[in-house]
């Protein structure tokens, strides 16, 4: 086995105005990662240059060990991948969409396809046009899982969907994963499905990595901090994202165990963070 | 690579079977060949540019892109839609001499512009089309054609321009152009095959340009 | 098994789950020998962290409350009576002293205190 299932190493591109400047990840076999972002912060087109879809200025992409590039179909026998908003022959139906996409997979397992159909209550017989985003969405997980993949990519795969669907897709992924080979890499800006099941978390802002972490080591270390306006240049200077009113100041502390222990906190209000709470903050201007 | 081609003439399915119906009743029905081979070659044309629009729309570059299929297969599949209109026409050209009981000869002609013509008009469209998409492949395809009919204008006045009795420029190339037309074979057959060897090269070295654009484009 | 975490709690997830499965240990209602859901399982079945749970299954074996056996799982340690007695009383200890704690961090005079511990003694003993 080699070493992680998905790794990158100083992925740039350039599209005019948007930049992608030394993105690092590394994700091991057997958890999911979150990838978090403001929207164009950009997390699709990462994705799409894991996939190939888009070409690469420089930088390195192994999944599975191999590279993205020249074992392109290797790779995407083993990759489930759904887009962000996914893609068909809209006129046709789902059963000839799948008839036809099968064909170029080589394990293939349409007994499988045809439970999660079920499962999932899609009629195959309709067109992909009379679906709903979320029948879409759902087809397009149901094919991607079908030819036994070992890891999954999707580019927010909840968005848009009411929160009933988006509870029943966190749980097919967390079924995924029960499986300790497989991973899952998504991307999504509702942090609250990442808070959930998110083993890592990645969070990318203006097309760089701010930060990547154990989702708990994050949620534990990290805190809200919360006080008097008037003492905030007391702790100024270990504030990340200082949010100010006239009367109170809100702002993020990285390691909160050193904060404590340098700073007497009993004026303040201290508070778990959201993800949320820490891609705000940490994308505050001015950091 | 099969499967591409079939999907293709599946996801048109409608359109081929009008068309294609409408082409046997032309070639069966009437003497005049002329506007049927006009037909046949927009309607392979056709097939061809709506089979990219297909692949193209609803950003569906990106449904290929995903599946485990190589670029070369992806731009292959369509030089082999076009060589298989080709094939297809030519074959009912030749049924219709064949039916008709008339000799091959008499349907050469429209044959060899058949293969001549479409060979150049996929090999000029589809690298066009894998750089720049459907939209602006079809505006390209709007300005080459009436580049085409310019031409053929501009040809027709050179051809008037050589039989015109001025000596110094109109005999000089007139001879020219004899002269070349001396050097071809005389055989329908050989000039045939020469003609198919030529097409041939054609797609071949647009295949070849289509290929690179593809590998190195982004959907 | 009844394991409660709540987002809400402000103690991290791992250090719940933790708690959760020790206090069914010392209840009882986990016995010697019972097998512990797979880490991956729990972790679906909570919607949570396989790492959450990992580790929560990690500080429990180091704390000798379970034994992990390669390739069959996660079960409760044996420990007999005088062990889990033990393990109680350090509990109780512990939650004693972090009331004692506040009391006197928020000024609650020492007489107060006796006095509302010896009010409930009555009326849970």
């Amino acid at each position: 086995m080699e070493d992680n299932i998905l790794e990158i190493r100083g992925l740039s591109k350039s599209y005019g105005d948007f930049r992608l400047s030394e993105v690092n990840i590394s994700l091991t076999r057997g958890y999911i990662m979150g990838f978090i972002g403001a929207n164009g912060a950009g997390k699709t087109t990462t994705i799409k240059l894991i996939m190939n879809m888009v070409k690469k200025d420089s930088g390195e992409i192994k999944v599975f060990g191999r590279d993205h590039v020249k074992d392109e179909l290797y790779i995407k026998n083993k990759v489930g991948y759904v887009s962000e908003q996914p893609v068909f022959y809209e006129n046709e139906t789902v059963a000839w969409n799948v008839n036809f996409a099968k064909k170029f997979y080589d394990r293939w397992d349409h007994a499988l396809f045809e439970e999660l159909l079920i499962k999932f209550k899609i009629d195959k017989f309709k067109k992909i046009n009379q679906l709903s985003k979320g029948m879409k969405m759902k087809t397009a997980l149901a094919i991607a899982l079908s030819h036994h993949p070992e890891l999954l990519i999707l580019d927010e795969p909840t968005s848009g969907l009411d929160p009933i669907v988006r509870d029943e897709l966190l749980g097919i992924l967390m079924e995924f994963i029960q499986d300790e080979n497989k991973s899952v890499f998504f991307s999504s800006h509702i942090t609250s499905d990442i808070e959930k099941i998110g083993d890592y978390v990645t969070f990318i802002d203006k097309g760089k990595i701010i930060l990547s972490e154990e989702k708990d080591t994050i949620l534990e270390e990290w805190k809200i901090v919360k006080g008097d306006a008037i003492q905030v240049d007391n702790y100024k200077q270990d504030l990340i994202g200082i949010e100010q009113t006239k009367s109170y100041f809100k702002a993020l502390v990285k390691d909160f165990h050193a904060f404590k222990a340098k700073y007497d906190i009993s004026s303040l209000v201290i508070e778990k963070p959201s993800l949320d709470d820490i891609l705000l903050h940490l994308t505050k201007k001015g950091n | 690579m099969i499967h591409l081609v079939m999907k293709d003439f599946y996801v048109n399915r409608k359109y081929l079977l009008i068309a294609v119906l409408y082409l046997g009743f032309a070639l069966f029905l009437t003497d005049n060949l002329a506007p049927t081979l006009i037909f046949a070659l927009a309607i392979s044309y056709g097939t061809v540019t709506r089979s990219c629009y297909n692949d193209d729309k609803d950003r569906g570059g990106i449904f290929l892109r995903a599946l485990p299929i190589r670029a070369s297969t992806v731009v292959l599949s369509k030089y082999l839609l076009g060589l298989t209109m080709i094939l297809m026409n030519v074959l009912a050209f030749v049924l219709h001499s064949v039916i008709r009981g008339q000799g091959l000869e008499t349907d050469y002609g429209n044959i060899m512009v058949i293969i001549f013509t479409l060979s150049l008009v996929y090999s000029v469209y589809l690298p066009v089309f894998f750089k720049c998409g459907y939209m602006k492949a079809t505006s390209f395809q709007t300005i080459f054609f009436i580049g085409i009919l310019v031409i053929s204008f501009g040809f027709r006045a050179l051809v008037d321009f050589m039989k015109s009795s001025n000596p110094a420029g109109g005999q000089w190339l007139a001879q020219r152009v004899l002269n070349l037309a001396e050097m071809l074979p005389k055989d329908s057959t050989t000039l045939l095959i020469l003609l198919c060897s030529v097409a041939l090269v054609i797609l071949t070295i647009s295949a070849a340009i289509s290929l690179k654009i593809y590998n190195d484009s982004s959907v | 098994m009844f394991i409660s975490i709540s987002n809400q709690d402000p103690r991290p997830l791992y250090e719940q789950i933790y708690d959760s499965i020790k206090t069914e240990i010392l209840k009882g209602k986990l016995m010697p020998g019972d097998a512990l859901p797979s880490i991956r399982q729990l972790a679906q079945d909570l919607k949570i962290s396989v790492i959450t749970i990992k580790r929560a299954y990690l500080e429990l074996e180091q704390d000798k409350l379970i034994i992990t056996r390669p390739g069959k799982g996660c079960f409760v340690a044996d420990r007999d009576i005088k062990e889990i007695t033990s393990l109680n009383l350090h509990e109780i200890e512990r939650q004693i002293r972090e009331v004692v704690s506040k009391a006197k961090k928020t000024g609650v005079l020492r007489q107060n205190v006796e006095q509302i511990f010896n009010k409930v003694l009555e009326e849970e003993y």
